[in-house]
Formats: C-alpha cells, sequence, structure tokens
C-alpha cells in the first residue's frame, strides 16, 4: 500500500466538501487496475485450489504481518 | 474403511480442483473471449471431471442436491461433501 502525502493544490481543491471533511495534505483516492494480459500462465489444478486461483499474476501471499492491523492482537 | 475414505477423499479433492480451475477459466474468459487455449483447456478441465462425479456419485450419492440420485434419497446423509475431514493436502 503506498499512500500519498502532498498538499492540494488550488486547482485540486476547488473549495469545497473535500475542505470540510479532511485535512489538507490528503487526497481523493485513484485507482489503477491493470488488465489481465492474454493467455498468462497458469498452474496446475491442484495448486490453483490450494492458493485461490489459477493465475501466478493474480496470487497474493497475504502475509502473516498484516494479521494485527486487520484484526487487533487478540486475532479472531 | 479407511481405504474407502481416503478414496472418496481423493475423487473429492480431484473434482474439487478441476471444478475450481475450470470455473477460474471460465470467468477469465469472460474479459478474454479470444483465447482459444484457454476455451481449450476448460473444455478440457470439464471432461476430465465428468468421470471423476459419476464415479462419485455411484459409490458415495449425490454430489449437489441437483444430481440424479439413486433410492433411498441420499443428500441429507452426512457426512455433506464439503464436511469431509481430508487431512493433509488432498
Amino acid at each position: 500500500m503506498i499512500i500519498l502525502v502532498t498538499s492540494r493544490s488550488d486547482e485540486m481543491s476547488g473549495g469545497d466538501e473535500l475542505e470540510l471533511c479532511c485535512p489538507p495534505w490528503m487526497q481523493l483516492a485513484r485507482a489503477f487496475v491493470p488488465y489481465q494480459p492474454l493467455r498468462p500462465r497458469k498452474m496446475d489444478a491442484k495448486s490453483a485450489l490450494r492458493k485461490g486461483t489459477l493465475f501466478p499474476h493474480l496470487y497474493r501471499p497475504y502475509e502473516q504481518a498484516f494479521r494485527h492491523y486487520f484484526w487487533g492482537r487478540d486475532g479472531a | 474403511m479407511n481405504h474407502d475414505w481416503r478414496e472418496r477423499c481423493r475423487l473429492l479433492a480431484d473434482i474439487s480442483a478441476l471444478d475450481f480451475a475450470a470455473l477460474e477459466l471460465t470467468l477469465y474468459l469472460d474479459t478474454h473471449p479470444d483465447d482459444r487455449g484457454a476455451l481449450r483447456q476448460r473444455n478440457e478441465y470439464l471432461q476430465r471431471i465428468k468421470p471423476l462425479v459419476r464415479k462419485y456419485e455411484e459409490h458415495y450419492g449425490p454430489l449437489t442436491m441437483v444430481s440424479k440420485a439413486d433410492y433411498p434419497w441420499q443428500w441429507i446423509d452426512e457426512p455433506w461433501p464439503w464436511e469431509l475431514r481430508c487431512g493433509g493436502e488432498d
């Protein structure tokens, strides 16, 4: 995750609702999602079921390190 | 009995894996309809599932509630397919 910390320029702000809700260094979120390539690599069916996707490109090893961030110290 | 469980689990694991792979390719084809290889592989997976499902249902009863079923009605019998405790990787 990348958090951009910059100031809003005058062009961006438009002097409106954003000023009311948020501190001046916050920006609206923008998502850039690349398209899945044509003819992607694939794993065998057994690995796919275990990993939750057939496509290596889409596999994310959800690391234990983020556990506490989402569920707190006690797990859940 | 023990052997029977292992065979049942092995069958179910194979079916689950092939079924999942076929589903993944199906979703992929929604956005990439011109990938002939992916389509071929999807259909191949579906072909490979068929005899496994037939074999499973012959021995252990219906896999889904819309499967063809023999007398007496067995769908409600435990364990349900997702309740099988197979252990290990498979």
